[in-house]
């Protein structure tokens, strides 16, 4: 979404697809200047900035004045999503293992270990778990769950016709960044719908994605 | 100093006077910090105060009004102050006393931002838990005041469990062959115990791996051990740990510091002080003379629950009295721990109680800082990197080894030793640069080159200033910006600058014309 928010938004003051402010220790650099420094200048500068890119979730626990507008995905097509990303993409980390094994369906690929690391992925980058890194579920749903209560004001949801555009419209005129509403194209559902084996088994697969889901909702009324 | 006669257990307050203790939203600490932490000191300020807490970040305006407190006091958990609304001069504002309550380890990286945060709501008074923030905060240090933890008597008291853990080893650092050199006695000792007598183990608790042994668990744990070990960490500051084992009525063992002195422990008559070389022996004795060790653990008991308990904590009150008296040309100084504060002149050289000079941490420091001034670099180096070894996120050797290799004609090396350290403060919530650090940064971007940037980020954050922040920015084209107060920094310590800041920007200046002249470097 944030390439989508840039193109609408030019007027948005920082795009942060190309920074990684948050290696806190050893930045590998030999003397040259370190542009974390420079968006903390300008932010701290005065005003309000709209942030967004991959980076942004980052850089808002940096800042503890943040508040952050989320999409949440469904997780059940966010998970499919991801197999079809790893069958398609010769370059992905998993793709060679998910073709040894020979996994051709969602269902085969979410009963095995080999997608734990792309199991729960939605509440890993909210609690910021490192690649490599494992919680159990629940405890991973805890975490994103406090994040969210901390940091989060409003959150859009995949699929759910009030998607962000007039929110995000809103924040971007309160914030004196723009003036009009970003003409974002919606998230679409993946053509096709899975069986309900199927769906079950990806459920149980990303629980802490689904509590994540539903604990959301809940908290914005049941969009 | 015993904390007996003056300040043994009453208020010196004797009308209550109203507090509004700005906590904050604390919905995001650690529930086991929480309770065992942050809600008695909630609590214990009820004691002294009439206490109303304040946790909405937009309604300090209307609180006030509404309170018309006494004293305002900010609150800071293990970070910055947890108060996220305007930022303004309270003091001025209000037209009361502000103050802040910190639980913040000194050596913590929230250092800076914590400081910075306090400084522009106009606190004129820090309450530390940790008893080495003086010797770590440059020039905050006279408005650190010592205010150390308290005993719980929510979980940590005398159960009644049966005694059924011989030594416990509660907390981190404990592994004789691990990385964390934190604890550098508890390494040293860890191994002879293991091998002698049966023990407990149990690490912290951190967000990443919780366990179930906090709270009443905890308490528990440790009433039903005989012997518990703690230490004051490579700074030998006070830890709650020196409290929660003789209040649980187990008897604590520990290695000997100025600070358990100061609050009034002693060998054998309250604990037990032992070295990595007597503590097998002193524990074998012990635990083969239960009679003895039960006496021993009981007047641990008594004296930690007459002694540590949140009505001896007097010094936010204290403090309090003597500030809404106080003539010009006086300030507060806070001579011992547990004594009481009293006003001084301006210009008296009395300073406030230090206590961990004889640290491993500070001793570290010391030496790095007085090999570098003899011309021994590759000596302050090392120094550097043992006590960095010790803390590996604390700032203070980062900047010391930034500070090297701006002096030694390393300017890049310096940048990213600067940049580290500014990466640090932006991460745990720093809405402004310490100005030193800010000063040496931007001439440390210049000379390796960046002047262009260096100039750009002069003109930035006007309303930090210091004289040697003023000399660099004019010195980058940007000498208008900035006039306002200077702003107190972490870094203005002997460790940095023997003489002063300013003394040593103006040694590096001349250093440079030396070079360029063709004299060599001094």
């Amino acid at each position: 979404m944030g390439a989508a928010l840039a193109a609408a938004c030019p007027e948005a003051r920082l795009h942060l697809d190309a920074v990684t402010p948050l290696k806190v220790s050893g930045s590998g650099s030999v003397g040259a200047y370190d542009p974390l420094i420079g968006i903390w200048t300008e932010i701290m500068a005065g005003g309000a900035h709209l942030v967004h890119g991959k980076s942004a979730l980052d850089l808002a626990h940096c800042f503890p004045k943040s508040a952050v507008v989320m999409v949440l995905g469904d997780p059940l097509w966010r998970a499919m999503e991801s197999f079809r990303n790893v069958r398609k993409s010769a370059d992905h980390p998993l793709h060679a293992e998910v073709e040894a094994q020979g996994f051709t369906t969602a269902r085969e690929f979410y009963r095995s270990p080999v997608s734990v690391p792309l199991r729960n992925r939605q509440c890993r980058k909210l609690a910021r778990i490192a690649e490599g890194q494992e919680l159990p579920p629940d405890r991973l749903f805890e975490r994103a769950r406090s994040l969210v209560e901390a940091m989060v004001v409003w959150i859009g949801f995949e699929g759910i016709t009030s998607g962000p555009q007039p929110v995000l419209g809103k924040v971007i005129r309160d914030l004196g960044v723009g003036s009009g509403t970003p003409d974002l194209v919606p998230f679409s559902p993946p053509k096709a719908v899975p069986d309900p084996e199927t769906a079950e088994t990806i459920r149980e697969a990303n629980s802490a994605d689904h509590r994540l889901w539903e604990f959301a909702r809940e908290r914005m009324g049941n969009p | 100093m015993m904390p007996t006669g003056d300040n043994a257990g009453l208020p010196v307050v004797g009308k209550r006077r109203r507090l509004l203790f700005v906590t904050g939203n604390t919905s995001g600490i650690e529930p086991y910090f929480y309770l065992s932490a942050v809600r008695p000191w909630v609590e214990g300020l009820g004691h002294h105060f009439e206490v109303t807490c304040l946790e909405e970040p937009d309604g300090l305006d209307a609180a006030v009004e509404r309170v018309r407190p006494d004293l305002l006091l900010f609150f800071g958990a293990k970070t910055r102050l947890l108060y996220s609304g305007p930022v303004f001069d309270c003091r001025a504002r209000f037209g009361i006393p502000v103050a802040a309550l910190t639980l913040m380890d000194a050596h913590s990286p929230a250092k800076q931002a914590f400081f910075e945060h306090a400084w522009r709501l106009g606190v004129e008074a820090c309450f530390c838990i940790d008893t080495g923030m003086r010797e770590m905060c440059g020039g905050f240090a006279d408005a650190v005041y010592y205010c150390p933890w308290f005993v719980n008597h929510e979980i940590t008291r005398d159960f009644g469990e049966p005694k059924r853990i011989p030594v416990a080893l509660i907390g981190d650092g404990f592994l004789s062959t691990g990385t964390d050199w934190r604890y550098p006695w508890r390494r040293a000792v860890a191994g002879k115990l293991r091998e002698e007598f049966p023990t407990f183990s149990s690490p912290r608790p951190t967000s990443r791996f919780p366990h179930e042994l906090v709270g009443e668990a905890y308490g528990r744990m440790l009433n039903r051990s005989l012997l518990a070990f703690s230490c004051g960490g490579s700074r030998h500051i006070f830890m709650k740990k020196n409290l929660e084992i003789p209040a649980s009525r187990c008897c604590m063992v520990s290695e000997v510091n100025a600070g358990l002195l100061h609050l009034g422990f002693r060998d054998m008559e309250n604990c037990v002080f032992v070295t990595p070389s007597d503590a097998v022996e002193k524990c074998r004795y012990l635990l083969e003379h239960p009679d003895e060790l039960q006496a021993l653990t009981d007047r641990g008991f008594r004296f930690v629950r007459e002694h540590h308990d949140a009505r001896n904590r007097t010094m936010i009150a204290e403090w309090l009295m003597l500030r809404l008296d106080l003539p010009a040309g006086r300030r507060i100084v806070q001579p011992d721990v547990c004594g009481p504060l009293r006003a001084v002149p301006v210009d008296s050289g009395e300073r406030g109680v230090l206590l961990t000079g004889e640290s491993p941490f500070v001793s570290g420091m010391e030496q790095a800082s007085s090999r570098w001034s003899t011309g021994d670099v590759s000596g302050c180096l090392a120094a550097i990197e043992d006590a960095a070894r010790m803390l590996p996120l604390t700032m203070e050797p980062k900047f010391l080894k930034a500070l090297v290799a701006l002096a030694e004609g390393d300017p890049r090396g310096a940048v990213d030793g600067f940049q580290e350290i500014l990466r640090l403060g932006i991460f745990w919530g720093a809405e402004r640069p310490d100005p030193l650090l800010w000063g040496f940064y931007l001439l440390a971007l210049d000379r390796s080159g960046q002047t262009e940037t260096a100039a750009r980020l002069a003109a930035a954050f006007p309303d930090v200033d210091h004289p040697v922040l003023r000399d660099v920015r004019a010195s980058l084209g940007a000498a208008g910006v900035g006039g306002g107060p200077a702003c107190p920094s972490v870094f203005a310590s002997p460790w940095f600058f023997p003489e002063s800041p300013e003394a040593f920007l103006a040694a590096l200046r001349a250093t440079v014309e030396q070079n360029c002249s063709g004299g060599g470097p001094a």
